[in-house]
């Protein structure tokens, strides 16, 4: 099966599992407190998800590679071919 | 689960596919031995697998020599940056000591790079500079296809015509790709050695999204970081392979070479510096990120 077909298999089947849950939780004899856990479920999945992504986009943004010097080296070697361009009778704008 | 056809599978192994002769020359000690066993026998050099002994290069039909190398250059509107970037590779290939050509694919810009373009051909010779002409604006995608068309090399390169990519990055590329017999090796701009010069803050924050958006959906594995990159080096019959399977419309089809080229092939990366847009405004508006969002769906749904 396609990757995309198992990941919308997997979520559908947790939804659903979930939505079962929630609608039989007295008549399977959860508790209150298990109850309140399987009520924000959904909640904390998507905020884990969300903490996930903050911190994998927060540390490769803090971790980007800025390279400013390679602009002044791209210049030099941009100049070097323009003179070189022009011995060869290249018309330069 | 689909078949896999069995160069895949062993792509999947890790093994790396030889790049067929384009010549039928066998060494004259074990006359009708393959290019495998010849392989096998003695280390060949590592540009050129099809014969262990001779240093002859593949002939083309249309006469001359092939070089090894072809450069796939899309251009429009480059009248300034085309005369620099076809130095700075021919620059960077006479260093190495290599044989090129770059194949300039040309949409009729209005700027009138196509003549430019020929005049590099009197600098830099016909056989160096292929020129090939389009009615107009295309695409990217059917420029690379066209390109490939009439490029004789047996190793392809990308790259972006404005200056943002130093040709300088190719004989690390070239290098890599000898170490390992890669297929592809792919230039990125998020490991140690990389990076991108002209930034902003916003800038890094939407290219990071975008990152962590495609690689949460397309699971490309660990040889890649650098997803939108179009700084690349493939063997010839990897671009042949995977060219009439893609799906994608506009620039994301950047993304899915590299997406099946992982699955299916050896890759590398070596690290690149990008230098964004030195003459000129880089476009990154709603358009762009809504077509980003779309093609990278396409993608998911197509691999």
């Amino acid at each position: 099966m396609r990757r995309y077909k198992v990941i919308t298999t997997v979520l559908l089947s947790a939804v659903l599992s979930w939505v079962l849950l929630l609608l039989n939780m007295d008549a399977l004899g959860l508790d209150a407190k298990a109850q309140e856990v399987v009520e924000i479920l959904p909640l904390w999945a998507l905020i884990t998800l969300g903490c996930h992504a903050l911190f994998s986009i927060g540390s490769s943004l803090a971790t980007f590679n800025d390279v400013p010097h390679e602009v002044d080296a791209l210049h030099e070697d941009i100049l070097r071919v323009k003179a070189a361009l022009q011995s060869k009778g290249v018309p330069l704008e | 689960a689909p078949q896999r056809p069995p160069r895949a599978a062993a792509r999947a192994r890790g093994r790396a596919v030889d790049p067929p002769c384009t010549q039928g020359t066998h060494s004259a000690a074990n006359p009708g031995a393959g290019a495998p066993e010849a392989a096998l026998a003695s280390p060949p050099p590592l540009h050129n697998r099809c014969t262990s002994s001779s240093t002859l290069a593949p002939m083309a039909a249309g006469g001359g020599e092939a070089p090894v190398y072809s450069v796939l250059l899309p251009t429009y509107n480059e009248r300034q940056n085309l005369p620099l970037i076809l130095m700075l590779l021919s620059e960077a290939f006479d260093e190495m000591g290599e044989t090129y050509e770059v194949v300039v694919i040309e949409d009729n810009s209005p700027d009138g790079t196509a003549d430019v373009a020929r005049e590099m051909q009197r600098v830099l010779g016909a056989s160096r500079v292929v020129l090939v002409e389009r009615a107009g604006k295309l695409g990217l995608g059917t420029a690379y296809v066209d390109g490939l068309k009439v490029a004789r090399g047996r190793f392809v390169l990308i790259l972006d015509a404005d200056l943002s990519h130093h040709p300088k990055y190719i004989k690390d590329m070239v290098r890599k790709q000898r170490e390992g017999d890669y297929d592809v090796v792919t230039g990125t701009r998020y490991r140690r050695g990389g990076g991108v010069a002209g930034w902003d803050l916003r800038r890094k924050l939407t290219s990071r999204v975008a990152n962590y958006l495609a690689f949460t959906l397309l699971n490309p594995g660990p040889a890649v970081s650098d997803l939108t990159g179009s700084f690349r080096l493939f063997k010839r019959e990897v671009l042949e392979q995977l060219f009439p399977r893609l799906v994608s419309k506009g620039y994301v089809f950047q993304m899915e070479i590299i997406v099946r080229a992982a699955r299916e092939f050896k890759v590398a990366e070596v690290p690149i510096a990008f230098v964004d847009r030195l003459y000129g405004e880089s476009k990154l508006g709603g358009a762009e990120i809504v077509a980003y969002l779309h093609g990278l769906w396409t993608i998911f749904t197509q691999i």
